[in-house]
């Protein structure tokens, strides 16, 4: 029951915020976003008292909670984008409450408090030990045994849902993953729902059904929902945040735009890794030709604030030779996301955009990086394609099937971004990341020994789905988008 | 190209796609697993991609779970799903209540034989739930450099979660006492003990303290297939 309490707590909070932040939202909208939300906020309520040197405590997570809030109303009020006062946002809320989305996700927790199933793994009993270190009052200290491993591998955000559970009396967090997958997965299948409202209501429920089943059921998507890891929330928030540009181009309405950088700023939180992710979801937004100064620059104000202070906390404490992410990694990461984001302000700013150029940036950049590592480091092309290609793609099955998949399916792209030229940033972010993770076992693998990319590759999977299926309507609606070329071609 | 065919084609080729995709399903996955002609068709797949060099074979390094025998691996699984270890219900009933057994319950059985650090956090978990206030330090024999340990015929791994686990608690590394108790130390703590049984079969045992007792430093013993966490002046006067 405690573990429920938690989990209900999430939705208010994120319903609370999603109200502050984006107040002219549309009501379902803001449902089916506010956990994931509650999550963020919640993790970055835990990294404020952990950079101020404050032990965790329920008063004091309010206490932050309520600091947060009223900074996010003032920050929101005085760049006069949203006007609104209290009872506003209280009528906001409780509409939230007073909803069908409140009882579906009542429901959904319940279910999976109740089925207590989970599959934990090492890792596991990491996050678990995170936690607990947390909600007993513990702080970021050199003595303490791993802690540079703790602090990058397994906080910020997993790790203070572990500690917030326990402050609510749970007991151990179990039911955090299936809810918030089977939520993610109800929020997609929304969309395809209302993206193709043109279409006849039968067809609509269809897609959005096969579509839901098609993912919820989908092997490893089903097996990691019930992981205690970190990878589902990665997961849920990097595809929340690249589906968030998508609407923003469907739509034109910016409010997804900075709902999809908070989103890519809590992946950053939940995963070092997804620093690599935010370069695609910034590589995205560039090339979308609607997007103007101000808003690039708001979108990048909303990532750095929501993540840097943690990152560079972290990278404080974390030495050059540790085993697990070093400080010269991690200031790389880092650094390539302040390279991007000062490029792509300047750019804006002096109107020097080439979204032509931009766009077929990867085509140009990646063979150039193939290239150069082939002539000048081989032995790293042969690792990846040993350890990545060979072992991980095509040696397990679920993935070969993945890639075969993608490799049919590219036939239809071209068709079909003829007819949506938004559908550039669904499909793309799969190749796009695949590459990433070559470079990285090319650059963070060791030969005969696993490597985590077998379980990142996971990250891609519900927004690779979701594009077949966004594809799929596409090619049977076949009629043009009507806001076909807001996209850069 | 007519665009009606070409139409044709990318659906085809996208309903093509997603049918992979609805054919990975975790469903179809666990009826097939079932049947012997899974292995036999897995195998083929697996020798032809060896053939082909599509096969990079890595240390295994998370040998968790892991069983050369599929058929043995499968029956092993689901008598770990099925399994019930031992859990002194009483004792934790009469001290916590029943609503803390339960969630205990249910923590052990996520955990219990889920892999290799797994004993390290039951043994964690029973100690801040049973012991918290009482402990000062904890000394645990795993002094060298291995990640993990042979004790009481298991293995304790990652024994910086247990660190986590019981914080503020010190877990300090010494082995320069006797921690592998002899039969008559063994029968004399013995007693009032909450016995839970962790990963791979092992008892494990935590003393009943007065809460209004002592802050004093405790040791990690074994027996067998059984471990204490007990004062060592009470094991050698024992």
């Amino acid at each position: 029951m405690y573990q429920w309490a938690f989990l209900i707590f999430l939705y208010l909070l994120g319903s609370l915020f999603i109200n502050v932040l984006f107040s002219d939202l549309s009501n379902r909208d803001c449902q089916l976003l506010s956990p994931f939300f509650g999550i963020g906020f919640s993790g970055l309520a835990v990294g404020l008292l952990l950079i101020v040197r404050i032990p965790l405590s329920l008063p004091v997570f309010f206490l932050c909670l309520s600091i947060i809030l009223y900074t996010a109303k003032m920050l929101m009020n005085k760049p006069s984008l949203y006007t609104f006062s209290w009872s506003q946002l209280f009528s906001g809320v409780l509409s939230n409450v007073l909803s069908i989305s409140f009882v579906l996700y009542i429901a959904v927790s319940c279910f999976f408090v109740l089925m207590a199933s989970a599959y934990a793994s090492p890792d596991s009993t990491q996050y678990e030990g995170a936690g607990r270190y947390l909600e007993q009052g513990g702080l970021v200290h050199f003595n303490t045994p791993r802690m540079v491993f703790m602090l990058n591998g397994r906080l910020l955000i997993v790790g203070a849902m572990h500690a917030i559970n326990r402050l609510f009396h749970g007991y151990s967090l179990y039911a955090l993953n299936p809810t918030m997958c089977v939520w993610l997965i109800i929020f997609l299948a929304h969309t395809i729902f209302m993206l193709y409202r043109t279409k006849d209501k039968v067809t609509q429920i269809f897609l959005a059904l096969i579509f839901s089943v098609t993912l919820g059921f989908y092997k490893h998507f089903f097996v990691i929902m019930f992981h205690i890891h970190s990878n589902s929330l990665a997961m849920i928030f990097f595809t929340l945040s690249i589906v968030s540009l998508y609407l923003y181009s469907i739509s034109g309405e910016k409010n997804w735009v900075y709902i999809g950088s908070f989103e890519i700023g809590f992946a950053c939180l939940t995963r070092v890794d997804m620093l690599l992710c935010s370069l695609i979801f910034f590589f995205l937004l560039n090339l979308i030709r609607t997007i103007d100064y101000k808003m690039i620059k708001y979108a990048w104000y909303i990532f750095i604030v929501s993540l840097f202070p943690w990152r560079i906390f972290a990278l404080y404490y974390t030495p050059w030779d540790t085993w697990y992410v070093n400080s010269a990694q991690l200031s790389l990461l880092i650094g390539t996301n302040i390279i991007l984001c000062l490029l792509s302000i300047l750019l804006h700013k002096y109107n020097r955009m080439s979204f032509t150029l931009f766009r077929r940036f990867p085509l140009i950049l990646g063979p150039v990086i193939i290239l150069f590592l082939i002539f000048f480091m081989p032995e790293k092309i042969k690792l990846s394609w040993d350890l990545f290609i060979k072992y991980i793609l095509l040696g397990h099955s679920t993935w070969l099937l993945l890639i075969i998949s993608l490799i049919i399916s590219t036939i239809s792209f071209y068709y079909i971004d003829y007819r949506d030229k938004n559908y550039y940033i669904l499909f793309i972010p799969t190749m796009l990341y695949l590459f990433m993770l070559f470079l990285l076992v090319a650059f963070g693998g060791y030969e005969n020994v696993d490597h985590s990319a077998s379980r990142m590759v996971f990250h891609i999977v519900p927004l690779f789905i979701y594009s077949l299926f966004i594809g799929f309507s596409t090619v049977i609606t076949n009629k043009p988008k009507p806001q076909r070329g807001i996209f850069a071609s | 190209m007519d665009n009606s065919i070409r139409r044709l084609i990318v659906l085809a080729s996208l309903v093509i796609a997603i049918s992979f995709i609805i054919l990975d399903n975790h469903f179809i996955y666990e009826a097939m697993i079932k049947s012997n002609n899974y292995f036999l068709l897995r195998e083929k797949i697996r020798s032809f991609k060896s053939q082909f060099g599509l096969k990079y074979q890595t240390e295994n390094n998370s040998q968790d779970n892991f069983n050369d025998d599929v058929e043995e691996a499968l029956f092993l699984r689901i008598k770990k799903m099925s399994a019930n270890g031992y859990l002194d219900e009483s004792t934790i009933v009469s001290l916590n209540g029943s609503n803390r057994l339960k969630h205990m319950r249910n923590f052990i059985e996520i955990y219990r034989n889920s892999s290799k650090p797994s004993n390290a956090i039951i043994l964690g978990d029973l100690i801040h739930e049973f012991l918290e206030f009482q402990i000062d330090t904890l000394f645990v024999p795993f002094t060298t450099e291995e990640s993990c340990y042979d004790l009481a015929q298991t293995l304790w791994c990652q024994i910086s979660s247990l660190s986590w686990f019981i914080y503020p608690i010190i877990v300090k590394r010494f082995d320069d006492y006797p921690y592998q108790l002899s039969e008559s130390q063994y029968k004399s703590i013995k007693h009032n003990l909450v016995t839970v049984e962790g990963s791979d079969s092992t008892m494990i045992n935590i003393p009943l303290v007065n809460s209004d007792g002592q802050n004093q430093n405790y040791y990690l013993f074994s027996y067998k297939k059984e471990i204490f966490v007990y004062p060592l002046r009470d094991v050698l006067n024992g």
